[in-house]
């Protein structure tokens, strides 16, 4: 299975990862308030389930989740203060509201239900304990853990760790496999019990060897557990270069993993499975590192989801207004621009750094020097999806493929004319999902409304064979030359008829657009 | 959707735009100086010329064109451009020719088409070879060039006359003035010569050179070549230019070349000294190496490699321009977006 240890592109960037500093877990004090950040979908939905001025306890649901929305569950007990719809321009132009919790400082529980037995259950209430604990993948795209062990039951035949932090900086997997690497491998038993998994494999970075010792001692004498050493390359950490640099195979385009009989999961995805099995605990913390420029400072923090950026620092005493703050890795991160904004299930790392050492040159012109195609894992051409999505020539950026671009960011990296490559990919991409959206629309209106004219003319003629009596109806009142009373009736039945189908049909018509409304306004 | 941009310092070293055009400049200096050690400071006139004339001219289109000068737009690749352009005219050409081509190179080639990044045509090249379509006796006159003894009694004075002389006439009297001959007035290039022997055949060629006869006698030439070839290697080292552009010539070339000497017998003179001789080493790379007009695929850029060196050959043997580099890489310059749309690499996961 085994052939080669690498895919094309990606670069090796300098690690910036203290080694001596990531195996100690430090623990935050927990701040006064939280603020969690609920999707407005679930909100129109009405699925929130709390009110200001109710008393929460930790674990306790707040909002339900909808879809592809995990439930959210307060990360301390308190009082909920405000309930506020905002947007953040640094982090998507989403609305999402936002729940205020004042902490009481008591911290007390809910109810927790550990299953020890997880064995005797089945496998549909496993995976429903999972959803209603709030899991999400937490190495980035924050995808429903729950969704994807549903869809793998009887397909897959290896579970894949993913404990490849490959952007710089960031060192909390790395912490979590030496702090909680027994209870990784329950979490693995567990999905593996799951889904009759045999085969476990871990990847780590080779440049995380206290995790590796760690781990390849916690695995020591299972069967079915292997631990294997990768590349220290950027982006190993992504699904499609895992799995070419592990299996050297390739995920078809537009396929997931899945269909190549193989599960991916975050190791902390994993971590929080267990927690929610075996302690009956949802989702509230994680493991987050705090970094400045020069990896001097790096800490890892068992930081509770929902912690505004600012308290953190407040507890380093980290001055926040001449330092500008990156809220995930260095590459694939955004920079934070209001300090409150809090800690989110897939952020993994705050970065904090001089506000001089970012860089924001302006943008020069491509000279196509190809640092981009060389370093795209992808192999990709970003100089031609730039002239393409620059000029908005989406006919032809599809046919050079801009939608395989995983938005890995090194193109943006390494390019010396400092151009902002992934901000036009993304662009370009949100334009043709909405062409493509657009046209999926228009076919299925075209129907509605040819559906609707065959029937209007079907109508038609039915009057028409009233009118010119060629219904048999008519025929056999023509032959015989009899205006009974009943035929009548027959008549004025039939266009009374009529009218009750004209309005079924045009309620039914109404309906269907409103349900095509809500789906564009979800989708947006 | 704005997202922000965030490039954070120090974790990958880059070069920007700038320092690449700057280190190309850096390369292009050791080829200079030996240059100049033969045909004295006629050589750094010209690229003196030329590269301020190229400046100006980019000044004032992007000027013309409403760009923000000072931030955006304005970087070394004029200059490069400029350099080039002098580099590769005859030395001692009146000072007006540097300026038409800096013009036609800069503002006609680049800046007509869209500034840097968006030009199809090498632009040095471009303006070479408008002079030489327009001016062929004034281009193709390396006189001075060839008579190394001839060169030692021009002083600066006598080189700034050659150069600064206004009228057409008077610069054709002030040559022969100089060259004692007037014959010599159409002497050109050791590839001149070659083209001129083989056609030849009754005159020379019957004795075949020595190698070492044959280094001796172009020692010059073959010199300046290495001091580019240099430039050359150590743009590579820096990972500057691609491999792939510079391999695929010379081993098109010398492959060529090979052919020739052995099969077809055009030639008289080994292969090896052939890569040496003209303006090959310069072309080879620094300007057919220029990122912008060339192929941006891995195997596209061997076949565009591939197909200056067939070309360089072909117009060498059996055309009637001595040295091919301009046309040749203008007509692999036209044919660059076919190149690239026929050489896509293989996406990840997709089956070609």
């Amino acid at each position: 299975m085994r052939k080669s240890n690498d895919f094309d592109g990606g670069i090796d960037f300098m690690s910036m990862k203290s080694n001596q500093t990531s195996s100690k877990l430090n623990v935050l004090n927990t701040p006064k308030i939280f603020t969690i950040l609920v999707d407005d979908v679930v909100v129109i939905k009405n699925k929130i389930v709390v009110n200001i001025g109710q008393i929460v306890l930790r674990g306790q649901v707040l909002a339900l989740g909808y879809k592809n929305i995990a439930p959210m569950h307060s990360p301390a007990s308190g009082l909920i203060t405000q309930i506020t719809n905002e947007e953040f321009k640094f982090f998507s132009n989403k609305r999402y509201s936002v729940i205020n919790i004042q902490s009481d400082g008591k911290d007390r529980w809910i109810n927790r239900t550990p299953i020890h037995n997880y064995k005797d259950l089945s496998v549909n209430k496993i995976i429903q304990f999972i959803y209603n604990a709030g899991i999400v993948g937490l190495g980035g795209a924050g995808f429903l853990s729950s969704k994807k062990l549903k869809y793998s039951i009887k397909k897959v035949h290896t579970l894949v760790v993913n404990a490849a932090e490959s952007e710089p900086y960031v060192t909390s997997d790395d912490c979590l496999m030496q702090n909680f690497a027994t209870e990784i491998v329950q979490g693995c038993q567990i999905v593996m019990w799951i889904l009759k998994i045999k085969f476990v494999l871990i990847a780590i970075e080779d440049d995380k060897h206290l995790a590796y010792i760690k781990v390849h001692d916690a695995i020591n004498h299972l069967s079915g557990f292997e631990i294997r050493k990768i590349k220290k390359k950027y982006p190993s950490g992504s699904s499609k270069q895992l799995i070419k640099t592990l299996f050297d195979q390739e995920i078809p385009s537009g396929k997931h993993s899945i269909h190549l009989g193989i599960i991916l999961f975050n190791v902390a995805t994993i971590f929080s499975i267990k927690r929610a099995i075996l302690n009956g605990e949802p989702l509230t913390e994680r493991i987050v590192t705090l970094s400045d420029k020069d990896a001097l400072y790096q800490k890892n923090f068992l930081v509770r989801i929902g912690t505004p950026v600012k308290h953190i620092l407040l507890e380093n005493n980290i001055n926040f207004k001449s330092n500008s703050i990156i809220l995930g890795g260095p590459i694939t991160g955004f920079i934070v621009d209001n300090v409150n904004f809090p800690i989110l299930k897939t952020s993994n790392s705050v970065l904090f750094l001089k506000s001089s050492l970012l860089k924001y040159e302006l943008e020069q012109p491509c000279i196509r020097c190809t640092m981009c195609s060389r370093a795209c894992p992808m192999n990709l051409l970003p100089e031609q999806l730039y002239f393409y999505s620059k000029s908005r020539d989406h006919d032809k950026s599809k046919e050079y493929s801009i939608q395989e671009c995983i938005e890995c960011g090194i193109c943006e990296q390494v390019c010396p004319s400092n151009i902002p490559l992934l901000t036009y990919f993304r662009k370009e991409k949100l334009k043709i999902n909405k062409i493509i959206l657009k046209e999926n629309l228009s076919t299925k209106f075209k129907k509605l409304f040819l559906s609707r004219q065959s029937r209007l003319r079907s109508l038609e003629s039915i009057n028409e064979n009233i009118i010119l009596s060629n219904s048999i109806l008519d025929k056999k009142f023509e032959e015989n030359l009899i205006l009974d009373k009943k035929i009548e009736n027959l008549i004025t039945n039939k266009s009374q008829n009529i009218r009750k189908v004209e309005l079924e049909a045009a309620i039914n018509r109404a309906k269907q657009k409103q349900k095509l409304n809500k789906c564009l306004i979800d989708r947006q | 959707m704005d997202y922000q941009y965030t490039k954070v310092n120090g974790i990958f070293f880059f070069r920007s735009t700038n320092d690449i055009m700057l280190l190309v400049i850096l390369a292009i200096v050791p080829g200079i100086i030996i240059e100049c050690y033969y045909f004295k400071i006629a050589i750094l006139i010209q690229i003196l010329l030329a590269s301020f004339a190229s400046v100006i001219f980019e000044l004032f289109v992007l000027k013309l064109r409403k760009k923000d000068i000072y931030t955006y737009y304005f970087d070394f690749s004029p200059l490069l451009t400029g350099i080039l352009l002098g580099l590769s005219l005859p030395a001692y050409s009146p000072w007006w020719m540097s300026i038409i081509g800096s013009f036609f190179s800069i503002v006609i080639t680049k800046q007509l088409y869209g500034g840097l990044g968006y030009n199809i045509f090498n632009p040095a090249m471009a303006g070479y070879a408008i002079l030489l379509v327009s001016f062929p006796v004034l281009m193709t006159n390396w006189s001075f060039q060839n008579n190394l003894i001839l060169l030692d009694t021009l002083s600066f004075k006598d080189v700034m006359s050659i150069i600064f002389f206004t009228n057409l006439d008077d610069y054709y009297k002030i040559m022969s003035q100089f060259c004692d001959i007037p014959t010599f007035i159409t002497q050109v290039t050791p590839l001149e010569q070659i083209r001129i022997h083989n056609k030849n055949v009754l005159v020379n060629v019957a004795s075949v050179m020595s190698f070492v006869d044959e280094i001796t006698m172009y020692r010059h030439w073959i010199l300046i070549n290495f001091g580019f070839f240099i430039g050359g290697i150590f743009l590579l080292i820096k990972k500057i230019i691609c491999w792939r552009i510079s391999f695929s010539i010379l081993l098109s070339l010398f492959s060529c070349y090979l052919f020739d000497f052995f099969y077809l017998k055009h030639d008289s003179i080994s292969p090896l000294i052939q890569l040496f001789l003209g303006s090959t080493m310069i072309s080879v790379f620094f300007i057919a190496t220029d990122p912008v007009t060339t192929s941006i695929t891995k195997i596209g850029r061997i076949i565009f490699g591939g197909f200056i060196g067939v070309l360089i050959w072909i117009i060498r043997t059996f055309g009637g321009y001595p040295d091919a580099i301009s046309f040749s890489i203008l007509l692999a310059n036209s044919l660059v977006p076919l190149i690239d749309h026929y050489t896509q690499p293989r996406i990840y996961g997709k089956i070609k």
